[in-house]
Parts: structure tokens; C-alpha cells; sequence
């Protein structure tokens, strides 16, 4: 037996074909229950890591049978456990359960870029090319964002679901469940969610409907003249706030001319 | 980062749950070790922590994803990670497995997830070879293979798993990483239990100079018929003390590691199983010493 029949029998999630290739193998039956079982196991714990939220709205821990089917149409392929997950979100909104809990993919993307964030390059802003502000007109600036913020628009209470089950004050939690359960029980509303890294802990927050656009915006790498003339409608948009509250929150990597 | 030391060096496997006892307890061991994949981030608190940890012990990266022993190529994103860990960390050893872990799927790559039994035959030993110099050429650092636990067992493999690490260990320069209750394990799994036996058969196959690290771990008894799991969540059983002192023995002053991965105890509880490890190499090297001073004393009078 060669290396890819070995690793198609541990793989295998067909009960009656993994009999008979089992038997073919002339492998203890013993033994190969055991990397089954160890890949069941370390996939589980692996998803439950990356995916806090889905674990625990999930009872605790990610289903075995959603496990094994995430697993063979999207098996590991970095040799790190952490990288593994990219597609849950979109593999979760075409499972049985988003039928009955329509936030879980959503949930599951936040969970994923909070993940990728926590384990992201260390970024901060560099101060220097804070001048370019007043020495560059807005169409010749670009804002380059630091690499762990993400964007997510959604319309389930993703943010608050997520506090309820991670905010470290207890009474937050509380009222952030309440939220969320008010805001399943109304009419959906699209928002933005946004991801950010402000030290080594990530975080989350909703966006106004302004800031929101002035975000994508700038991700789309537009030029501030551009990002500030789509939000010029909105009355609650001032960019001198916006900014402090950037650099506080550490959303920006550095300034840029276009020209250059 | 070389680390030179008349004493025998003890260190222990650093998981996530004793960051803060590693950074604030005063040093306790000789060196740490970690999972290098655990810490493949681009950056965060884990990287930070291990640059911490960094300061304070030397530390030794021990793999176990690289499936050396893969008919596949060890795909070049998964070298560059670790190429790339390996240069800002330093460490001074370097680790893994004598396994396999990458294949296909219906044309598609996937890791295995698991260190996956290799078969001991010329073929499968060209093939590690292969992969090693060519790892070794890349991380520009030796490596130390580790034997492992195993759960099924191949009827095509005419070497023992000794004999394949002996005869990899010459032909790459690289090194052997001797893992006593993996040894254990397989004697309890595939042969007759005799541990000691065991592990005296596969040591005297390994040259006296190829042995770099030796690893030490416990692991839950299994139920009456099954086999037993290496799940690293025991302390170490007195099978494999007494493996340790016969490896001692044979190779001297092996810079060890207490490793424990599952149901993690207490710090303190790590450190006594360290401080065990080093009583053990003392005791050993002391009855050495004290046997070479008769000897030599024996000589004198003789020749008186």
C-alpha cells in the first residue's frame, strides 16, 4: 500500500468502501480507527479554536458530521492547523444548519478575521507620512489601511452575538445577548462590521453608514479626494474625527502619494 | 544559537497556557521547546511571547508538520514559514518526525494533520534522504529526526526503524532525535511489551554519535485489547526512566526534553518531571565517574 492509499482509508467517510479497503489494507482495523479518530479530533479542536463563536453557539464544540464534511471538501493543505478554516463561513451558508440559524455564516466570517488578525503582521502607523496631509492635495492621497482591519457587511447581529459570548465583563455580555436577540427579532438591517487590531487583541465594532463608506473606499485603495466626495451627503461625516479616531484605533498603516 | 554546557541539558515543551509561568518565574530548566507551526503567524502575542521567552532560554523548534517522509514534495509555502521562523528565532535545535504527513486528494494537496507511518525500506530511505539534504540546504541547519509512535505496521519494510535513522543520520548529517516512549509504545503496540529490551535493541543499532536530543513523555494506559495512544498527557512511566537511563548510558550527556501536550498540569508539575530527568542523567554520570575513578584507581595499583 502507497502513501495516498494510506491516506485515502484514514480519509475515507464512506462506511461500506472503507470496510472493504480496510480489509483489502490487511491494516489493524485498531490502527487506522486511531488516525481517523485523531484527525476527527484535531480538526474539531482545530475549528473550535479559530471559530469561538460557531463552537459555542454550537453547543461547545463544532458538530462531528459538519467537521467531516468541512474536512473532505476543504482538507488542510499549509501543514498548520491555524491557517485552515478560509472557507467555513461560505461552506457553513450552504449547510442544512444556516437554514435554521441564518447568522452562523456571518458569524463564522467575523470569527475568521478576528482569528487572522490575532495572528496577523504587527502593524502601526507611520507617523512621517502624517505630513503629506498638508503638504499634498486629497486627489494625490491615498490612506493605506494596516493589513489586520476587515471589513464585513451583514445583516445579523454579528457584533453583539459576538460579545455576548466573548466580552470579558460579565454584565456586558448580558445586555450584549439581549441586543442580539432584540435585533433577530426585527427586521434585518444591513450594517458594517469592522475588525481591528489597535495593540495585539483584536476588536469589534459596528460602523456608521458614513464611515462604513469611507472605509471601503479607502480599501479599495481610492484616493481621499475620492473616499471624501462619497461621503459628502452624509451629515455625520467629519474626516478630522475620523482620523483620531483611526490613529487610535490603529486602522492606518501609512499615507500615500499617488503620484509616487 | 549555540548552547554549550559541561551538565546535562534539561528542558521542557512550552505550550500557550504557561506563557506567564515561563516569563515570570525565575529559570528553572536549561531550554524550552516549541511546536514551530504554532507560531507560523506573521505576527501577535504568540510571536511576541516566543521573542520574550526568547531572551530568558534557549530555545529548540521541534516540527510537525514537514512529513519528511512524504512521496510528495514538501511544499515550498510550508519551508518558507518555517525558513522564516527559524531565522528570527535562532533556535539551537532544530526537529521532526520520521513520517509522512503530505498526499493528494483528487488532485489536491492536503496535510495529513497526523504523523504518519512511513515504510523502512531503501526506496522510502532514498526518499527521506532527499528530502532532508534539501531541507537542510534551505533552513542551512542540521536536523534532528525524531522515531515515532506507530499504529499500523507495514509488511513491505525489511529495515527497522532503527536501522533506516541510523543509516539517514550518515548519509545527511543529520541527527537523531530519540524519543523513548514512542519507543515504548510500539513494544507495548507491536512486539512483546519488554520495554527494556526494546529499547535496548533499537539504541545499540544507533552509532554512539548520532543521537542529539532525546525525548521523554507519559502516556493514558489503553483499555484491555486496544492499542496505546501517545497522547502525551501522562507524566513519564517508570518504563521510560528506566529507557532514559539505558540511553544515557549509551550516549552520554543528550540535551532532554519532557514533553506534554494533553490534559497540561501545572508548571510546577512540568518542571518536577524536568528536575526528575535530571537526577536520573546526575545519578547516571556520577556512577560513571565513580566506576572510571576505580577503574583507574584498579590501573594505578596494578601497575604499582
Amino acid at each position: 500500500m502507497n502513501q495516498q492509499q494510506l491516506l485515502a482509508l484514514i480519509w475515507n467517510d464512506d462506511p461500506t468502501s472503507f470496510i472493504k479497503e480496510r480489509e483489502e489494507s490487511g491494516f489493524d482495523v485498531r490502527g487506522i480507527n486511531i488516525y481517523r479518530r485523531n484527525l476527527l479530533a484535531n480538526a474539531q479542536r482545530a475549528l473550535s479554536i479559530t471559530f469561538p463563536t460557531i463552537s459555542q453557539l454550537l453547543d461547545s464544540d463544532v458538530n462531528e458530521i459538519l467537521v467531516q464534511e468541512f474536512l473532505k471538501k476543504y482538507p488542510p493543505n499549509k501543514g498548520d492547523w491555524a491557517q485552515w478554516g478560509d472557507e467555513f463561513s461560505r461552506f457553513i451558508a450552504t449547510n442544512q444548519i444556516a437554514h435554521e440559524y441564518a447568522y452562523l455564516p456571518d458569524c463564522a466570517e467575523l470569527d475568521w478575521h478576528i482569528h487572522k488578525a490575532l495572528n496577523g503582521q504587527d502593524q502601526t502607523l507611520d507617523y512621517t507620512s502624517l505630513a503629506l496631509l498638508a503638504s499634498a492635495e486629497p486627489e494625490d492621497i491615498s490612506i493605506v489601511l494596516n493589513n489586520n482591519v476587515a471589513l464585513i457587511r451583514t445583516t445579523s447581529p454579528i457584533s453583539e452575538i459576538f460579545d455576548a459570548h466573548h466580552h470579558p465583563e460579565e454584565k456586558q455580555r448580558e445586555q450584549a445577548m439581549e441586543q442580539a436577540k432584540i435585533a433577530l427579532n426585527i427586521e434585518p438591517k444591513k450594517h458594517v462590521v469592522m475588525i481591528f487590531r489597535p495593540e495585539f487583541q483584536p476588536k469589534v465594532t459596528t460602523l456608521t453608514d458614513s464611515e462604513a463608506e469611507f472605509m471601503f473606499c479607502l480599501k479599495a485603495r481610492k484616493s481621499l479626494a475620492e473616499s471624501l466626495d462619497a461621503v459628502s451627503h452624509y451629515d455625520d461625516f467629519s474626516f478630522d474625527k475620523w482620523l483620531v479616531k483611526a490613529i487610535e484605533q490603529n486602522l492606518i498603516l501609512h499615507f500615500k502619494e499617488n503620484s509616487l | 544559537m549555540s548552547v554549550e554546557s559541561k551538565d546535562i541539558l534539561i528542558g521542557v515543551g512550552l505550550r500557550h497556557v504557561h506563557f506567564t509561568d515561563v516569563l515570570t518565574q525565575p529559570q528553572q530548566v536549561d531550554f524550552v521547546e516549541v511546536h514551530s507551526e504554532n507560531f507560523f503567524g506573521e505576527g501577535g502575542a504568540a510571536l511576541s511571547v516566543l521573542n520574550q521567552v526568547r531572551e530568558k532560554y534557549p530555545i529548540s523548534l521541534h516540527s510537525t508538520s514537514m512529513g519528511l517522509g512524504s512521496e510528495q514534495d514538501i511544499p515550498l509555502h510550508y519551508l518558507n514559514r518555517l525558513s522564516k521562523l527559524a531565522q528570527s528565532i535562532d533556535p539551537f535545535l532544530m526537529s521532526e518526525h520520521a513520517c509522512f504527513t503530505w498526499g493528494q486528494q483528487q488532485g489536491q494537496l492536503i496535510h495529513s494533520g497526523d504523523l504518519l507511518p512511513i515504510i523502512h525500506t531503501n526506496t522510502s530511505l532514498d526518499r527521506m534522504c532527499e528530502q532532508v539534504d534539501k531541507v537542510q540546504e534551505i533552513l542551512g541547519r542540521q536536523l534532528i529526526i525524531e522515531n515515532v509512535s506507530a499504529y499500523i505496521k507495514f509488511d513491505q519494510s525489511y529495515l527497522s526503524e532503527a536501522e533506516f535513522l541510523a543509516e539517514l543520520s550518515r548519509r545527511t548529517d543529520s541527527k537523531i532525535l530519540l524519543d523513548i516512549n514512542n519507543i515504548a509504545v510500539n513494544s507495548i503496540n507491536f512486539e512483546d511489551g519488554n520495554i527494556k529490551q526494546s529499547v535496548n535493541d533499537y539504541i545499540n543499532i544507533l552509532p554512539i554519535n548520532s543521537v542529539a536530543q532525546i525525548h521523554l513523555a507519559g502516556c493514558t494506559t489503553a483499555l484491555p485489547g486496544e492499542l496505546v495512544v501517545d497522547d502525551h498527557a501522562r507524566p513519564v512511566s517508570d518504563h521510560v526512566w528506566q529507557g532514559y537511563e539505558q540511553a544515557l548510558q549509551r550516549f552520554g550527556k543528550i540535551p532532554t526534553l519532557i514533553e506534554w501536550d494533553n490534559d497540561l498540569p501545572e508548571w510546577s508539575v512540568l518542571i518536577s518531571e524536568a528536575d526528575k530527568a535530571r537526577h536520573i542523567a546526575r545519578t547516571v554520570f556520577n556512577k560513571n565517574l565513580l566506576n572510571q575513578t576505580m577503574i583507574n584507581k584498579s590501573v594505578l595499583t596494578k601497575e604499582l
